[in-house]
């Protein structure tokens, strides 16, 4: 399964931006606030975190090198 | 005490003070220690005194009237920010916020004052401390100035893998941060991703930015 975005539930208030801004069903509304879905359809766009208001979601990228 | 001397001696102004003096100095300096996510300095506001990065991370940004951010610099290993406010009396130029947990070094305008009647060789260490002040500020206007969004993140990328294989750790970085670093939006990053593995320097693997070419990348950089 890939790397999902990650959620602070904290921030979270479940306005339901990032459910609406989701393509592919990885973020759902969830007992007055959101959850993140574990999906293949995740291609990491980033859009979730874009429209998040309160920055609650981030998609981390991890810089790394193939070469030695 | 001892392990304050020794700290304060990592802090750019002192790090060139004779043995006795630390000792002399430290009853000027006090310890701030905060959390990460924490602004400890908001833009235009008055705060006479400039602060030392002891231990830890912090950056410091400037907003733009329509809410965007630029990280103008990172702030670390005994390297000072406010600097400005204690020599020309006016107001923070940057915000500050903690990257990580984040033990500071304050002191005051007035004490300063006092260190610099008494000790001479920190007026020169300070006066080497802005020269490369000045040449940062620079060679960062240029890259604004001369180089594109896609050459500045090939910069970027470069140089974090280099962090992330001398320190043998991962770099974790969203695309909000790295547009804040290198002035630009999130959506301009991802163009700019995406054109960087188009032209064979990276492959974007899900949350992988994986460098293929060095030699491609550090090309594009224009490095």
């Amino acid at each position: 399964m890939p790397v999902m975005p990650e959620l602070d539930i904290e921030l979270c208030t479940g306005c339901g931006l990032c459910v609406a801004a989701c393509h592919g069903g990885g973020i759902i509304q969830h007992k007055g606030k959101v959850k993140i879905v574990e999906t293949e359809n995740c291609d990491f766009c980033g859009v979730c975190e874009a429209v998040c208001p309160q920055f609650a979601i981030k998609c981390i990228f991890c810089i790394t090198s193939c070469e030695d | 005490m001892a392990a304050k001397i020794e700290l304060l001696k990592t802090a750019c102004y002192f790090s060139k003070l004779d043995v006795a003096s630390p000792g002399d100095i430290s009853r000027f300096i006090f310890e701030k220690k905060l959390p990460a996510g924490e602004t400890i300095l908001w833009e235009g506001e008055k705060d006479e005194a400039v602060y030392f990065a002891i231990s830890g991370l912090l950056k410091l940004f400037a907003t733009s009237e329509e809410g965007r951010e630029f990280t103008v610099r990172i702030v670390f290993g005994g390297d000072s920010f406010n600097d400005a406010t204690i020599f020309d009396n006016g107001t923070s130029i940057l915000s500050a916020m903690t990257m990580s947990p984040v033990l500071l070094y304050g002191l005051r305008r007035q004490d300063l004052g006092e260190i610099l009647r008494t000790h001479s060789e920190v007026n020169s260490r300070i006066a080497e401390v802005f020269a490369g002040r000045e040449r940062y500020y620079v060679k960062l206007a240029e890259e604004l100035v001369f180089k594109s969004v896609t050459s500045r993140l090939a910069r970027f990328l470069m140089e974090r893998e280099k962090l992330a294989r001398a320190g043998n750790e991962d770099i974790r970085v969203t695309q909000q941060e790295m547009a804040s670093m290198i002035g630009t939006v999130r959506e301009i990053v991802s163009r700019s991703l995406r054109e960087l593995e188009t032209m064979s320097a990276i492959s974007l693997r899900h949350n992988q930015i994986v460098i293929t070419d060095r030699n491609r990348l550090s090309e594009l950089s224009g490095v």
